[in-house]
């Protein structure tokens, strides 16, 4: 862990030159940050330099991008270094040694933070073979669409009809499971596009649902009401080619017919995915799952932490897909968020210590297999946790059979005090977690509860069996352990691992021939103070 | 040479595997007659209780407990060699923890005799006769018996213990270790290491532990028995589900067992940063088990049928360790107000 001794570098790596990394740096270099600005590409702009125009009015991308590079470029304090990819990043909070290769050049480079504004990719929609992409010229992604427009190999006022088929391969277990949030409009954008340079031509939009969110969605009403665009819902099984047409077969649900539609070109409105390269070299997990392709869940656990611990702080596309406004405002956010982290590194999270005395050496990893946030790592023959990412849930400590895994301000000791110095026989012991029950415990909420004694966690995946066990020694009558709601955890998964150990301990006690009646775990929100009574209450009667 | 040391050897409840282990020296046995005389071992020497009583108090500069106290003979002599000896060690993880002796407490006194003396399948008792501590034949003679207790303890329970040896029984290896120490106090070579010490590594057992960890997290979806699965010797048994105390054992045995594709049961106690070992290994073994970060559609019934896999938890993981335990101080208190 950093302490306060060491020297903060006063630079801020971004990762990604799009409209979130512009931004980044732009908002940097205002606040007197340094700002390294690296892109793989050999030109600035990520996603929105490749498209023709941006949603919902058809704004021209460079309205939004060509001030941004200008400025960015100008203001000097931003170094732009192009054609340059992140190797590896080690070190922690103020202090990351990053190393780069720059054409075919490495580079070294220290940092204080990391804001990783990577963007996303196309997903490869040739993976739908009935759609045919790759197989027929005239099926194409929406990017590619929009470039032959652009350049004009495509003339709208040439065409009699085009079919655009939304969610291609996305909410589709076999190909992408996840909404990519930003196709329906792209869909919209391209059908509206066409038609004001030929509003005699027929445009159809092939969808499951329109997800077209917020105030945007006049804009689908418009092309429904005004533009007579054909909307048919239902997702298409199969495009052909005919006597040198496309013909794209749909069931239309609403109708409940197939349709046969003779189309000039097939759009494939598919999903995206994101930069899983470098995530992984920053150790940042994707979604669960196989078929996760962004660290939405990491990012919202992130997110919901003041000051996010690791000093590498994600925005844009890079989290999720989303549009230019949502992504000026992350990368704003995220700025903001950097130069608090690097403001009072002293109000970082603390962490656990692994004593290298009693662990053996990375060989049971049991806590490296538990953590949420994949901060524990083998380094030569050596468990490290990586404090820049590790959040202090202290999941791991508990998890720890050696004892040589302990959380700064929750070790096993710390913990054993408390309880030695609080817990009387006959007393209600509640083990609470510091985001959602602990709160509710102070003194006005109380109300009449004696004989009830708190214990703040961090998480309720800290408690352990031996917690649990020590209160039992002190002649405690009963045991409540208090945690979020299921998929409500602030660190993602450790209500889940509390549960597990709470059940696992209720069949020892009764062993013991202590009624496993009396440890009780809840599910309790932070806003469900009265609820946290009742159980109490509840606990203290007879 | 400087003056030899006196050595003397006494066990409590034991099945006599510490003797042997002593034994087991074999011709080291040689070394250790050269630096000190074996004053009192029952099992080795013809001497009786009343020549130990005899001798001076700290007259015996070393002790040897091993087994566990179960008895009023088991606790008398602990005094009583505690008084005889400058330095008391708990040799065996039973004088260290209870041992397996020591899971009799999941029952009492009255309950251990039910069993024995009326319920089990090959008792022959009509008369339901019971031990008595005292007896008075036709002739006049007492008889006494020691008084079995309700529940069996570790020698520091007792008396003051300087020193703990643990494992069941102590390995050679080990018991080289502790030759040494003595040879070199006796020769004055080293002074003797601070009082509390445990002869043994610091480290978890899975630092000696020389199987692979072939994948790099460890998922444990389900819990395997050795009953129905044949280990594959060179993985990790918790990789293959198999419940192996390593984690929550201290090392220094050198893990013979699992080197025989036996998983580690935990004998060498835990380390010195863990109080309560079984319920360490308990809160890793459920921390791991079935976790997918996504279990927010689980119910009761399906946590309950998940957990119920770790077949007999106190068993299990409290094997030698279960006087020592956190629980059984509950479990203790309640029966004495009752």
């Amino acid at each position: 862990m950093v302490t306060g001794e060491k020297a903060l570098v006063h630079r801020v790596l971004v990762i990604g030159s799009g409209v979130a990394g512009l931004e980044v740096a732009r908002s940097l270099a205002y606040a007197d940050y340094e700002v390294c600005l690296i892109e793989k590409e050999p030109f600035l702009g990520g996603m929105v330099r490749r498209l023709n125009q941006l949603y919902p009015e058809g704004m021209p991308n460079s309205h939004t991008l060509d001030p941004l590079v200008e400025e960015v470029t100008r203001l000097g304090r931003v170094e732009i270094m192009t054609d340059t990819e992140l190797v590896s990043v080690n070190g922690d909070l103020g202090n990351y040694q990053v190393k780069l290769k720059q054409g075919g050049k490495a580079k070294e480079l220290a940092v204080g933070a990391l804001i990783v504004a990577t963007g996303l990719k196309e997903w490869d929609v040739g993976s739908i073979t009935p759609y045919g992409y790759g197989r027929y010229e005239r099926v194409l992604t929406p990017i590619e669409f929009e470039e032959k427009i652009s350049n004009e190999e495509i003339k709208p006022e040439d065409l009699k009809s085009v079919v655009i088929i939304n969610c291609a391969g996305s909410r589709d277990k076999n190909y992408l499971p996840y909404c990519s949030r930003v196709c329906c409009f792209i869909g919209l954008k391209e059908a509206k596009l066409i038609k004001d340079k030929n509003p005699d031509m027929e445009v159809y939009v092939c969808y499951i649902d329109m997800r077209s969110y917020g105030s945007l969605d006049s804009l689908y009403n418009t092309l429904k009401d005004v533009y007579k665009v054909n909307f048919i819902q239902g997702r298409p099984s199969k495009v052909k080619e005919k006597n040198g047409n496309l013909h794209v077969i749909v069931e239309d649900v609403v109708l409940g017919e197939t349709l046969d539609i003779q189309s000039d070109y097939v759009v494939l409105n598919h999903g995206y995915v994101g930069d899983e390269d470098t995530l992984s070299k920053l150790r940042i997990p994707l979604d669960s799952g196989d078929k996760g392709r962004f660290p939405t869940t990491y990012c919202n656990a992130a997110l919901s932490v003041d000051s996010n611990p690791r000093g590498i702080f994600i925005c844009g596309c890079a989290a999720y897909p989303k549009n230019v406004a949502e992504t000026l405002v992350e990368a704003r956010s995220a700025v903001h968020s950097a130069i608090n982290a690097l403001r009072d590194i002293s109000l970082k999270t603390a962490v656990p210590t692994i004593n290298s005395d009693i662990c053996a050496q990375a060989k049971c990893k049991l806590c490296l297999s538990i953590c949420p946030y994949d901060a524990i790592v083998e380094e030569e023959d050596k468990i490290k946790i990586i404090s820049s990412m590790c959040m202090g849930c202290g999941i791991c400590t508990a998890t720890c059979a050696s004892g040589a895994n302990q959380l700064e301000g929750f070790s096993d000791t710390e913990l054993y005090k408390e309880i030695e110095e609080i817990v009387e026989e006959d007393d209600t012991v509640a083990f609470l977690c510091q985001w959602s029950a602990y709160p509710l415990c102070e003194e006005r909420e109380r109300g009449d509860l004696k004989k009830v004694k708190f214990i703040k966690l961090p998480c309720s995946g800290r408690v352990s069996a031996g917690l649990i066990a020590k209160v039992f020694s002190y002649q405690a009558r009963n045991i409540l352990v208090a945690g979020c709601y299921p998929d409500a955890c602030h660190y993602n998964r450790g209500n889940f691992v509390a549960r597990r150990r709470i059940f696992a301990m209720k069949s020892l006690l009764e062993q013991f021939g202590i009624s496993s009646d009396r440890l009780r775990m809840e599910w309790i929100g932070k806003q469900e103070a009265r609820k946290l009574q009742r159980v109490l209450k509840d606990m203290r009667k007879g | 040479m400087s003056k030899k040391i006196t050595l003397a050897l006494k066990r409590g409840a034991s099945c006599v595997g510490c003797d042997v282990a002593i034994l087991n020296l074999s011709d080291n046995l040689f070394d250790l007659l050269k630096v000190a005389d074996i004053v009192f071992a029952p099992t080795l020497l013809d001497i009786k209780y009343k020549d130990l009583e005899a001798m001076p108090d700290n007259s015996i500069t070393i002790g040897l407990y091993h087994g566990a106290v179960r008895n009023s003979e088991n606790e008398e002599f602990a005094h009583i060699m505690r008084k005889k000896c400058q330095i008391l060690i708990a040799y065996g993880v039973c004088a260290y923890m209870g041992g397996i002796p020591g899971l009799a407490n999941v029952s009492d006194r009255d309950g251990i005799f039910k069993t024995v003396y009326e319920e089990t399948p090959s008792t022959d008792n009509p008369q339901n006769i019971r031990p008595k501590t005292e007896w008075k034949d036709e002739n006049g003679h007492i008889l006494t018996l020691p008084r079995f207790y309700d529940e069996v303890k570790s020698l520091d329970d007792i008396v003051e213990v300087d020193y703990y040896v643990p494992a069941c029984p102590p390995t050679y290896d080990m018991n080289m270790e502790i030759l040494s120490v003595i040879k070199n106090f006796v020769e004055e070579k080293a002074p003797l290491p601070p009082k509390g010490q445990v002869f043994a590594s610091e480290k978890s057992l899975c630092d000696e532990c020389k199987r692979e960890k072939k994948e790099e997290k460890i998922s444990m979806q389900s819990i395997r028995y050795l009953s129905e699965i044949e280990p594959d010797p060179e993985k990790c048994f918790l990789e293959q589900g198999i419940l192996c105390l390593g984690p929550a054992t201290r090392a220094g045995c050198g893990a013979p067992c699992i080197e025989v594709n036996v998983p580690c049961r935990g004998c060498m106690g835990p380390t010195a940063a863990v109080a309560d070992q079984g319920s360490s290994m308990l809160s890793a073994i459920a921390s791991l088990l079935g976790a997918t970060g996504k279990e927010g559609e689980r119910v009761k019934e399906d946590i309950e049928k998940l957990v119920s896999q770790i077949k007999d938890p106190l068993g299990y993981f409290y094997r030698f360790s279960l006087p020592k335990s956190f629980l059984r101080k509950v479990a203790k208190d309640k029966e004495e107000k009752c």
